[in-house]
């Protein structure tokens, strides 16, 4: 009864942040009416409702279960985690963080890492890790017994193994975006400072103010993307000096006129129908990323007069993509190069890309961080701070003539930056005061140089939790089969983690040593299923070119194959090639020993035929000799 | 005499069967090694096989094959199918790809048994040449015409449509002009 | 023993040809494993024991070759057994050919049956009056093979006695067995014409000839005549009326088991025994007499 009770309170305690961020949600004063509030609420729910039937979850339960939990660190997985956690929907996140720490750690040892050449591995984890309430900071372990830093190894150091923009312009502004998540410092051996970053972003701008991956054409996604990394740096003064790619000059420029320019080409690339097309194929991701764009930087997608074309908002262009279970599809055209995205048929990648988007919008209109700053929500009193700014920074006079306009800005900037520099990207229209200060000769630099900060007050903030190994955990442990299969990993993965996290008990160490030895097990049974893939990849190429040689070898991967359980069978990719090889090599010796004892018998009946034959004409000799025998006689 | 003619039989017989090919497969085995992955590619045909003229003239189909079981009461044994073209493929190769992956019975006469140097269909789904009425066969048009030759010998192109069809008059009843 | 050739030639005929007709031409198998028991056990009674070793060791091989011949060749049938070089081989096919086997078997058991005892007198008797001409040349015909060979045997002997055939080399044989077979192609022809001037003198053919037989028409034959014809009547009659049709593709059908097929079925295993019973009978009664001596 103690029991229960005390597991009651610390799920109470679990939940407490969330239910706290979701009560958040509807106490603050909403940009949007209470009608839209819903409507963008119920656009999420009915997406995770989707994802939940597509991935066979129970419809009230939480989305990730074991099948989704085979997902974690990949691209169809982690985003649906960030879109939950940013809205603030309970979920199995513990169950999540676990399985993707120990995926961290398994892929942190293999030579490429998380991955030779996609930095954005690493910056999609840190995200799914933070969204997850983890830290990418220090998330397992590597080989050497070091702790794992995500961001480390995934922005700063990048380059000290492969450069960050490797696989193109994206590696950079995910770094970026990865980096200032939760403002991380970057220390001063570090192989890249922010400033590299921000310039190798700023330097690839084309000509029309946008983004792509490659070719002069701007992309809406890649444009977008760009503006989301950069938009922690709006509210600076700072110009960055640097050359243009495109056009080879030399320019120094701030981040505000960049992206400036960038939304001025979003706007120009924006459809009639509220959404974009991007390499000539409308769809509802380009324009997700517009209004993950505009939340970061505080602009209201819904109500910018830059991005409604023909009465149609972004909201509008995204709905056209909605299908009745919920889910969202890819586009409206099929495209044979993606054969996954079907017009008719909700898509992972529309979906989730749509759930984090709602994320965002939400975010913005309840006054809480960006889609992708995940850190400490702001206090009250901070808040208040900045939105009292942005009502008096609204009601400054357009162009300040007399003294006491020019002494009311120079508060107004002295307030801006009294706010600790991490924060002021939150005022949405400082541009408004820069620009009208710089037009009355105010010296900006000086104002921010003078002002000393002044921090707020924090609100109070929640307890530490200890967690607790339940009596169905133990259960679950004790039930553990005795021929483990890779189908138990997750649960013994996310046991394990927890047993380690929590408090010390009696038979802990009996358990840690059970499933620690489990864990072994399915870590020797996955080694084996990948060494096992890697033979077939490796030695049974190509398939219709094998002899009665290769028997041996497919003989042996058959019976390593069948020692494995049933469900690490599946895990064998291309097995029917491998049943079809051994049949045909079967078949190829079955015909050999019948075409052998066909051929015997053949020679057995031909060679007693001879035989007869012959006895009969050595018969008829013999007659012969007996009939001259006679006539002799005769004579 | 008479044993010695019987062995010389035994003799031929079996080196005929070694020499045809002793590749001797279980069910299983054989539609497993057959069957192709039907993977999505540009370039595709579409083959349906029917055999509508037998429910028009069903007194004369012969009587062991009088079941829905052998003739679909909609005359339709595959209904149209793409299928990847391959390089080269010809309308035999199309159909035997598409028998076998669903199953369907067929039985043919190889290029080299006959004279006319193709691949002669005899039987589709148990239905034979002959088997209703002494005009009855089966047929193939392409895009909707009866080619004037063997069907190992029809060059495929991407997009074409095969169709196989059972005729109980020499293709009279399937609107076929050429045999006149 | 032949107890069944004492019959009349007429009754004789009209048995093995009911027989061998229906046999032929009535594709069933219960009919054709029928025909095919009633001839080997008549069979039996007519040969010598010596000799059924040596049939058995040609007939069993033979039936088999004969049975497994037919799937490889026919591939229609609903149940592939197993696939050869692509092609099924269906267990319809196997059956067919194992009844085509028993079909062959049959036939070549009564076809066996019917020279050991229809000799050519009787042949001749029966036919003689009606067709002369016909029946003359197909018991000379009949009769040329046998006389051929044992003339082309003669004529071997006579030329190896002269030294042919001494060398060994194959072309001196060839060319020797070339030389025996002008010689009997010469001596056939002159024999042909021997024969016709000789039947033609005897007055073979002229109106109002009679030739003399020992064959009677007894009461026996009317009955063993009505009983057979009854029997074939029952068959025929079923047969006509569709009661013994059997499919063997694409799916073997389920045999007709009707009292009219049922009766069909009694009546010609009574007609392909009937000759076993006779002898049989006879036997007994052979038996019967000696222990009575």
């Amino acid at each position: 009864m103690n029991k229960k009770i005390a597991g009651f309170l610390i799920c109470s305690i679990l939940l407490f942040p969330i239910i706290s961020e979701t009560k958040a949600f509807a106490d603050e004063n909403s940009y949007l009416s209470e009608g839209q509030t819903k409507e963008i609420l119920s656009i999420a729910d009915d997406i995770i409702a989707w994802k939940k039937s597509d991935n066979g979850s129970s419809e009230n339960g939480y989305l990730i279960n074991e099948k989704f939990l085979e997902l974690a660190g990949t691209t169809p997985g982690d985003w649906y985690p960030i879109g939950l956690g940013r809205l603030g929907i309970a979920d199995n996140y513990e169950g999540y963080l676990a399985v993707i720490k120990d995926q961290i750690e398994e892929r942190y040892k293999t030579p490429g890492k998380l991955s030779a050449a996609k930095a954005t591995e690493w910056h999609r984890i840190s995200l799914a890790v933070l969204a997850m309430g983890g830290d990418p900071t220090n998330i397992g372990t590597d080989e050497k017994g070091l702790p794992i830093n995500l961001i480390a190894d995934g922005t700063y150091n990048r380059g000290k193994t492969t450069p960050l923009g490797r696989q193109g312009i994206n590696g950079w502004i995910w770094g970026l975006i990865a980096l200032d998540s939760m403002r991380y410092n970057i220390p001063d051996d570090a192989y890249y400072t922010r400033d590299d970053i921000i310039i190798e972003i700023l330097r690839q701008q084309l000509a029309d103010g946008g983004f792509a991956l490659s070719g002069k054409t701007s992309d809406p996604d890649i444009t977008a993307m760009a503006v989301q990394a950069l938009s922690t740096y709006y509210n600076d003064e700072k110009a960055y000096t640097y050359k243009q790619k495109v056009s080879g000059e030399e320019v120094s420029r701030t981040v505000r006129q960049i992206i400036d320019e960038a939304l001025l080409c979003l706007s120009e690339l924006q459809l009639d129908t509220g959404d974009f097309a991007s390499w000539g194929t409308e769809n509802v991701e380009s324009t997700d990323q517009v209004v993950v764009a505009l939340c970061c930087l505080g602009i209201d997608p819904l109500t910018d007069q830059r991005f409604i074309k023909n009465g149609n908002t972004l909201l509008d262009g995204i709905l056209r993509y909605r299908m009745n279970d919920g889910g969202f599809i890819h586009s409206f055209t099929y495209d044979p190069d993606n054969p996954t995205s079907l017009p008719d048929q909700s898509n992972t990648m529309a979906s989730e890309q749509t759930l984090y988007t709602m994320a965002a919008i939400r975010r913005l209109s309840e006054g809480m961080r960006s889609l992708y700053d995940f850190r400490e929500e702001q206090s009250s009193s901070l808040r208040q701070r900045i939105s009292d700014l942005e009502v008096q920074i609204s009601e400054i006079a357009a162009s300040p003539t007399d003294a006491a306009d020019i002494s009311e800005l120079e508060k107004l900037l002295a307030s801006f930056y009294s706010i600790p520099e991490n924060e002021r990207c939150y005022v949405s229209n400082y541009w408004t005061l820069s620009d009208t200060a710089k037009e009355a000769g105010i010296d900006i630099d000086k104002i921010s140089v003078t002002t000393p900060v002044t921090e707020s007050p924090k609100d109070e903030s929640g307890e530490n939790v200890i967690l607790y190994f339940s009596e169905s955990d133990r259960n679950a442990a004790d039930g553990l089969p005795e021929n483990l299969t890779t189908e138990q990993y997750v649960l013994v993965t996310t046991l394990l983690d927890k047993l380690n996290k929590c408090e010390d008990f009696d038979e802990k160490n009996i358990y840690l040593e059970k499933l620690t030895a489990a864990k072994n097990d399915i870590a020797s049974i996955q080694a084996e299923i990948d060494s096992i893939n890697t033979e077939i990849k490796e030695k049974l190429y190509p398939f219709e070119r094998m002899t009665l040689r290769d028997k041996e070898t497919v003989d042996s991967i058959a019976a390593r194959y069948n020692k494995l359980g049933e469900y690490d069978k599946a895990k064998i990719e291309r097995w029917e090639d491998v049943i079809k090889t051994k049949t045909q090599l079967d078949n190829l010796l079955r015909g050999i020993i019948i075409g052998t004892v066909l051929c015997l018998i053949a020679s057995a009946t031909a060679f007693s035929l001879i035989r007869r034959i012959r006895r009969k004409r050595s018969q008829k000799e013999k007659e012969m000799e007996e009939l001259a025998l006679m006539y002799k006689k005769d004579e | 005499m008479k044993k010695d003619i019987l062995s010389i039989s035994v003799i031929i017989f079996l080196i005929a069967v070694v020499i045809n090919g002793t590749n001797i497969q279980s069910i299983d085995e054989y539609y497993l090694t057959h069957i192709d992955d039907i993977t999505p590619d540009s370039e595709t045909v579409t083959i349906s096989i029917r055999c509508d003229t037998i429910l028009d003239n069903y007194d004369d189909l012969d009587p062991a094959l009088r079941s829905e079981e052998f003739v679909p009461p909609d005359g339709v044994i595959l209904p149209p199918t793409k299928y990847v073209l391959r390089p080269g493929d010809t309308v035999f190769d199309i159909l035997d790809r598409a028998v076998r992956y669903n199953k369907i019975q067929m039985e043919y006469q190889g290029a080299d048994q006959n004279s006319y140097g193709s691949v002669y269909i005899q039987g589709i789904h148990y239905l034979y040449e002959f088997s209703c009425g002494h005009l009855s066969g089966w047929m193939y048009r392409v895009d909707g015409e009866f080619p004037n030759y063997g069907c190992s010998k029809y060059k495929l192109k991407d997009g074409q449509i095969i169709e196989w069809v059972y005729t109980c008059n020499l293709g009279k009843d399937i609107g076929c002009i050429w045999i006149e | 023993m032949k107890a069944f050739g004492n019959y009349h030639p007429a009754t004789l005929m009209i048995y093995f040809l009911s027989v061998l007709l229906v046999t032929m031409f009535v594709s069933n198998p219960i009919l054709q494993t029928l025909a095919m028991l009633g001839g080997i056990l008549f069979c039996l009674m007519l040969q010598r024991r010596s000799e059924i070793g040596g049939n058995i060791g040609f007939y069993v091989p033979m039936f088999l070759l004969i049975a497994v011949t037919n799937p490889l060749f026919s591939h229609n049938g609903v149940t592939p057994l197993f696939f050869l070089n692509g092609n099924p081989v269906t267990l319809e096919a196997f059956i067919y050919g194992i009844f085509i086997a028993v079909m062959v078997i049959g036939v070549m058991m009564w076809c066996k049956c019917y020279s050991e005892i229809m000799t050519s007198d009787k042949f001749l008797y029966l036919f003689g009056k009606v067709v002369p001409k016909l029946s003359l040349i197909l018991s000379m015909a009949l009769r040329f093979i046998p006389m051929f060979k044992r003339q082309m045997h003669k004529v071997n002997r006579a030329q190896k006695a002269m030294g042919l055939y001494s060398s060994k080399s194959f072309t001196d044989k060839v060319r020797s067995a070339a030389r025996v077979f002008m010689a009997m192609i010469s001596w056939a022809l002159e024999n042909s014409m021997e024969t016709s001037a000789s039947m033609k003198a005897r007055g073979y053919g002229i109106k109002g000839r009679t030739s003399f037989s020992l064959f009677r028409f007894h009461i026996d034959d009317s009955v063993l005549l009505t009983v057979c014809i009854m029997l074939l009547g029952i068959t025929v009659s079923g047969a006509a009326a569709g009661e013994t049709v059997f499919y063997y593709y694409p799916r073997i059908s389920e045999p007709n088991l009707t009292p009219y097929a049922a009766a069909v079925y009694i009546s010609f295993g009574l007609l392909s025994f009937l000759p076993f019973i006779i002898e049989v009978k006879e036997a007994i009664v052979w038996k019967y007499y000696i222990s009575k001596i």
